[in-house]
């Protein structure tokens, strides 16, 4: 123990600095996902809660945007039809008349007063969209859930289909509880870029690659790792000990990026209620058959994506120790890190689970067909990526034998 | 030395020249499969392009308004050719055989001819104040109205090649290429502090020069052919005609002056400048910190860190120096600015420029200023 918190605190301050430098990287990217989708308003969540609370300025917006709209929709539609009538078959387009020009200028370049409706015209779209989703999620699983009875009563005798449906059913009746004693309308525009963030992020794969790729190889190149071979300590237990500091500052940087990345979510959420909402009032998890809420979700994301960033550096410490050079290990570990970047557009159960694609852990239907029984996607990752690991290890624990290198 | 270094780099590190040059056209060829084999692709197959280019070669001289009646009277022939046949219908239904092609070929040729139609009307209203013919119109048209004034009609082209060339572009590993040069070619020595065994030698100048030299002949040498790969597997260097067409008749809009062939060379000058501030300041990075690890985790971080960056703030990606870019949205993003009156083209060129002369600079003037650094100390 005493060789392993040596080796930890020789390594901290690389591993602090790295971890703050890549973090606050990552809150970048995290804030211009954030401003690409609400940042026409200055603080989005003040605007919601404005409205959504009070039902009066709300129509009055939704007066406001209607008539933008229309107004909008005048001109455009004035000029369709205006090019229309005046197309000739096998002749160039007609020219627009000066006062549909002047319209068109007028309507496209302007002073700010359009430009302030316009912000109101987002503003409704955007706040109605999310009401409009927490008002009929109740309601779309209901539908579901007549479907799925009525498949059971209507006799289908498959019997996979039969097991998916009670289970269904059952999960199904727990979130409509859950739904209909929910009366709080929560502001989903942090969650929703959260979410959405996290799915297509890198720097935590980045970060893994960069802390691990030289952790065998320098100690091999500088000759430390066959001094330390001929010592009482022997080359199995340093392997062991560095191991475990590999997979320590994994975890210790993971814990810094997600502290960081929700930091700001919170800070732009504004409120400490974006943890209960249910996450079928989520983008793209109305149909999800978990019936737990925002918090839960991003704890259980946690969980996994560490498993997954354990798996890929057992891979790059595998790498680095069976590499001489530091710079060739730098090469090879850049292998199966940047095929999780290349692959990530490509579609497929055992990619999904290969790549922790969360979207198709839990927002939708996520059982799988195992000898006719239905079982969660999630039962099958956490073996499978125990099993990796455990090969990883073990081929790195037979490399370990005692040998001058 | 010369013939030192050249030995050095070509047989003892042939095992790395030979990775580069074997994922430098593999990453080529596979992203071209990818991008004719993928099934939401908009690239069109090689029978269209060739019977498009056929009709842009046969109404060369035709102004834009004859091109309209020429392009429809082949659309009637075509219609009235297979309408003699008796499997006119069934060749339709069943999607086979070259009359689909011929027919996706017009369909092309009166979309590029309508967004050609399109920009020159922008272009009259500018001059004359009207013409407009449709609602497309480019973002700031009140504000650069001299400017549009000024530019010349564009004509219709198979823009095809030229995508894909920017397409094939985007996957420019250099940077990648440099670290790793640098890295088995100099940083090893840093390291080892073979430098300061070097610098009392008596070849110490003709030492570094000569890889300075050799270096940099290498780098140029692996860009070059990447471009040059790219530009003749994606089919865009081996059409003479269009390269003299402007710029809007490829991407509407586009706020500058020139033809699709001064757009291409731009892009060569601005990758080869990015591509030496790279080596520059990774021979920097390499020189300051004496050890392999810390090189590779800064130069690495700044390659992946500003490749990432780009996709999120492609306005920015022109002076993204070190980043991996999509060429495509770094084009769509380009702006005119009117004060100064010039294109964001000419602005970043200058701006890699300048940034080059100065890393060059410093690493000039570095040995001569830890030099004089010292003799002032060591008069005090």
């Amino acid at each position: 123990m005493k060789i392993f918190s040596f080796m930890l605190k020789k390594d901290m301050k690389k591993l602090l600095i790295i971890s703050a430098l890549f973090s606050l990287i990552s809150c970048v990217f995290f804030l211009s996902v954030y401003n690409n989708s609400f940042g026409f308003t200055e603080c989005y969540s003040e605007d919601f809660k404005k409205y959504a609370s009070n039902d009066q300025a709300l129509e009055e917006l939704s007066e406001r945007a209607q008539d933008y709209e229309q107004e909008q929709e005048q001109i455009y539609t004035q000029i369709d039809s205006y090019i229309s009538e005046n197309q000739v078959y096998a002749k160039p387009p007609a020219v627009l008349t000066d006062e549909l020009t002047q319209l068109l200028l007028n309507a496209r370049f302007n002073d700010t007063e359009l430009l302030e409706e316009e912000k109101y015209e987002n503003l409704y779209t955007v706040i109605s969209s999310q009401l409009l989703a927490q008002q009929t999620a109740a309601d779309n699983i209901n539908t579901k859930l007549i479907g799925y009875s009525r498949n059971v009563r209507r006799g289908v005798t498959d019997k996979y289909s039969l097991a998916v449906a009670q289970k269904l059913t059952e999960s199904y009746t727990d979130i409509l509880e859950t739904l209909n004693n929910n009366e709080r309308v929560y502001d989903t525009s942090a969650a929703n870029s959260y979410l959405s963030y996290m799915s297509e992020e890198i720097m935590l794969v980045v970060g893994v690659y960069f802390l691990l790729f030289s952790i065998f190889s320098s100690e091999i190149q500088s000759r430390r790792y066959s001094s330390f071979s001929i010592t009482k300590l022997g080359s199995k237990r340093f392997c062991m000990y560095k191991t475990l500091e590999g997979f320590t500052m994994v975890f210790i940087y993971t814990v810094i990026n997600f502290a960081f990345v929700l930091i700001a979510m919170l800070i732009k959420a504004k409120t400490l209620d974006a943890f209960n909402i249910p996450i079928q009032y989520l983008d793209g998890y109305e149909a999800s058959t978990e019936n737990i809420s925002f918090g839960k979700l991003v704890v259980v994301i946690f969980l996994l994506k560490l498993l997954y960033l354990f798996l890929l550096s057992s891979i790059v410490m595998l790498f680095s120790r069976l590499s001489r050079k530091t710079i060739l290990s730098a090469v090879l570990s850049l292998v199966p890190v940047s095929l999780t970047y290349l692959l990530r557009n490509c579609e497929g159960k055992i990619l999904s689970i290969l790549l922790f694609k969360f979207e198709s852990f839990f927002g939708d239907i996520n059982y799988v067909n195992v000898f006719e029984y239905p079982v969660k996607i999630y039962y099958l990752y956490i073996p499978f990526m125990a099993a990796c690991i455990f090969i990883a290890l073990m081929v790195l624990y037979l490399l370990s034998r005692e040998r001058s290198c | 030395m010369y013939g030192y270094q050249i030995k050095r780099l070509l047989i003892r590190f042939c095992g790395l020249i030979i990775t580069i040059i074997i994922f430098m056209t593999a990453a080529t060829f596979i992203k071209n499969y990818y991008l004719f084999n993928n099934v939401t692709s908009f690239y069109y197959d090689s029978d269209t392009s060739d019977y498009l280019d056929e009709l842009i070669q046969a109404s060369e001289d035709l102004s834009l308004n004859e091109r309209y009646e020429y392009i429809y009277d082949i659309q009637e022939q075509i219609f009235a050719k297979y309408e003699q046949d008796e499997d006119y219908t069934a060749a339709i239904a069943s999607n086979e055989g070259s009359i689909n092609n011929k027919l996706e070929a017009v369909n092309q040729y009166i979309e590029s001819l309508d967004n050609a139609y399109t920009v020159n009307g922008v272009i009259q209203y500018c001059k004359t104040g009207r013409g407009i013919v449709s609602a497309n119109i480019p973002a700031n048209l009140i504000k650069n109205q001299a400017f549009y004034a000024s530019l010349d009609s564009p004509t219709v082209v198979n823009e095809q090649p030229f995508f894909i060339f920017l397409e094939l572009f985007s996957t420019n590993l250099t940077p990648i290429y440099v670290i790793l040069l640098i890295g088995f070619f100099s940083a090893d020595g840093y390291e080892k502090q073979i430098d300061k065994i070097i610098n009392i030698s008596y070849n110490s100048n003709l030492f570094y020069r000569s890889r300075e030299i050799v270096l940099s002949l290498a780098v140029f040498v692996i860009y070059t052919l990447n471009f040059v790969i790219d530009l003749f597997v994606s089919g865009a260097a081996l059409q003479a005609e269009y390269l003299n067409a402007s710029i809007q008749s490829a991407i509407m809009f586009l706020p500058t002056n020139s033809t699709i062939f001064e757009v291409i060379v731009w892009l060569f000058f601005l990758g080869l400048l990015h591509t030496f501030i790279c080596y520059n300041l990774f021979i920097v990075l390499a020189r300051k910190c004496r050890s392999i690890r810390l090189y590779l985790i800064l130069s690495g971080s700044l390659v992946i860190i500003c490749s990432v960056a780009s996709t999120y703030f492609t306005d920015l990606s022109q002076y993204l120096f070190f980043g991996i870019s999509n060429k495509t949205y770094m084009l769509m993003g380009l702006e005119y600015f009117n004060r100064i009156s010039c294109c964001e083209m000419t602005i970043s060129v200058l701006v890699s420029f300048t940034v080059l002369a100065l890393l060059i600079i410093y690493r000039a003037l570095s040995k001569r200023l830890s030099n004089s650094c010292k003799r002032f100390a060591s008069k005090l």
